[in-house]
């Protein structure tokens, strides 16, 4: 039980139990990751990897710590990086990648009948419900640690890529939030009760949060048709990159898709002209260079954020309980909604089990916090007219 | 003491209402026995205000009624859970000593409100399922 005598701080609360929910789950998660070593191990011990490896990581939103469960059906995208040494390069990334799957696909291999050649990656698909990419690559240069060149099939040509600098800045984008309102209520918490905040607990920042229930809303919005739908990476950085630090999980997705909008407005006068999402780490490369020759991707994405807008501005009402949990359910799924509100209604009843549930007298608002409150005494309701 | 039957009479109910919940209105009958209490609460801040009028005689239980918004009945058009005949709320069980002539109203009715409608609220948005215990059809059920 928390103390939520603001609106603000109590719709954050249930954003981020939202968020907590889509999370993937511990076992899950330690599948995947037996799962990834597995995969690096097996590359490794090859006698044309074994020199060459200068170490490996995944990418992504495992990395960002945005990542959700699948939705409905879908598998979970696991990316990782092999990244050679410099020296590597002598090889090429077409022969490094001929040599990826030579080694993938040999006999004895148990990966070899589970493979899908992509463009820029080799796919392993896992029984249940996820799959892995696997890329190698070699390091640029030495002045440059985490570029690597990436052989890119489809388009027939190099790509250098960042995946490890894309992550960290990111990450910093989330971090420039020194203290966000749910670490805020946090820590007037912790004096209120007079106990130290635990060590362990961590929360995620407004940005991280913000872009996991878009990446929900993205899935639901696109359930039907997917044809063009949105991807992770587009979503994951025109978030970061429309962020301006806002401290609560509803004014960064406010600001975000605000400012989709409005730019999308603004672009829409321009002939030619679009809201263009560059790679923050390599301005050269434009995630969105698809929405040119393919413009159906675009008007769907300003369609898709032009919704939630309109959804998110009805919060700005408060019309009570009963119509944001219409919004949320419908924007973000039933199932997650009904455990956020769950969760919250344990800690009451845990609250008040243990005699330390209160009311605020001047609005009736229930509270854990005993400062000039009213206790909630023991009762039993009574009575059925169910 | 006046209208009291070993307990707290209404005119001392109202003293403690108007001093702990001074917004609220009270009003004392011109036979000095009912005490009518009328006000606006809610459970949690994005709530909306539940306006509600309270009845109460010493020796007979609190009558709570929710005035606005009027509660709503779930998908098959039944009532929540825990109110009385009259649409009253069921707040305590009567005969146990939760509540009885000598507890302050302001201490126990009056927060058993708000705990009764974040219930309530709750019961809207889950699919109408009661998390907040209570006695039903004779079984008691825990929160």
């Amino acid at each position: 039980m928390t103390t939520i005598e603001d609106p603000s701080t109590q719709l954050d609360e249930l954003l981020d139990k939202m968020a907590e929910g889509l999370q993937l789950d511990d076992t899950r998660y330690d599948r995947m990751k037996s799962a990834y070593r597995a995969v690096h191990e097996f590359v490794l011990e090859d006698p044309f990897f074994k020199s060459l490896v200068k170490e490996t990581y995944p990418q992504g939103s495992v990395k960002t710590e945005t990542a959700n469960k699948p939705y409905e059906g879908n598998e979970f995208d696991l990316d990782t990086i092999i990244q050679l040494r410099p020296d590597a390069g002598r090889f090429g990334p077409q022969e490094i990648r001929k040599q990826l799957e030579r080694r993938l696909r040999e006999p004895g291999s148990r990966y070899r009948n589970s493979l899908i050649s992509k463009s820029r990656c080799v796919r392993i698909k896992y029984a249940g419900d996820f799959h892995m990419d696997v890329l190698a690559a070699s390091q640029r240069n030495n002045s440059c640690p985490n570029t690597v060149l990436v052989l890119n099939k489809e388009m027939q040509n190099v790509d250098i890529s960042n995946p490890r600098g894309h992550a960290d800045w990111f990450i910093q984008q989330a971090n420039s939030v020194v203290e966000s309102l749910l670490e805020k209520a946090d820590r007037k918490r912790a004096i209120e009760i007079e106990r130290l905040p635990n060590d362990n607990f961590r929360r995620k920042k407004p940005l991280q949060r913000a872009v996991q229930l878009l990446k929900r809303y993205r899935d639901i919005y696109f359930s039907n048709d997917d044809t063009f739908k949105t991807s992770s990476v587009i979503l994951t950085t025109i978030a970061g990159q429309y962020h301006r630090g806002e401290p609560s999980i509803f004014d960064t997705m406010d600001g975000i898709v605000g400012r989709i909008v409005s730019n999308a407005n603004f672009y829409q006068s321009i002939p030619g002209q679009r809201i263009k999402v560059l790679n923050p780490v390599n301005q050269l490369e434009d995630f969105t260079s698809k929405w040119d020759t393919q413009p159906e991707y675009y008007n769907a994405f300003i369609d898709f954020a032009s919704h939630l807008n309109n959804e998110w501005q009805k919060f700005k009402l408060q019309q009570g309980v009963l119509t944001e949990s219409r919004i949320l359910k419908g924007l973000f799924g039933e199932d997650i909604y009904n455990d956020a509100t769950s969760a919250a209604m344990s800690q009451i009843s845990n609250a008040r089990a243990s005699k330390s549930l209160y009311q605020i007298p001047a609005s009736g608002i229930l509270t854990s916090q005993p400062v000039s409150r009213s206790i909630i005494k023991p009762n039993t309701f009574f009575g059925d007219n169910a | 003491m006046h209208n009291s039957i070993n307990g707290i009479n209404v005119a001392r109910q109202l003293a403690y209402i108007k001093q702990k919940y001074p917004q609220f209105e009270t009003e004392l009958s011109k036979s000095g026995k009912l005490l009518l209490v009328k006000g606006a609460l809610k459970p949690t801040a994005r709530s909306c205000n539940y306006k509600f009028r309270i009845e109460f005689q010493v020796g007979r239980r609190p009558k709570v009624y929710i005035i606005s918004p009027v509660l709503i009945k779930n998908n098959i058009g039944k009532m929540p859970p825990h109110l009385y005949g009259d649409g009253s709320l069921c707040l305590y069980l009567p005969r146990t000593g939760q509540f009885s002539d000598g507890h302050w109203l302001g201490d126990t009715i009056l927060p058993w409100v708000s705990l009764w409608l974040i219930y309530y609220e709750n019961w809207l948005v889950n699919g109408y399922v009661w998390n907040g215990g209570g006695v039903h059809s004779g079984k008691i059920e825990d929160y």
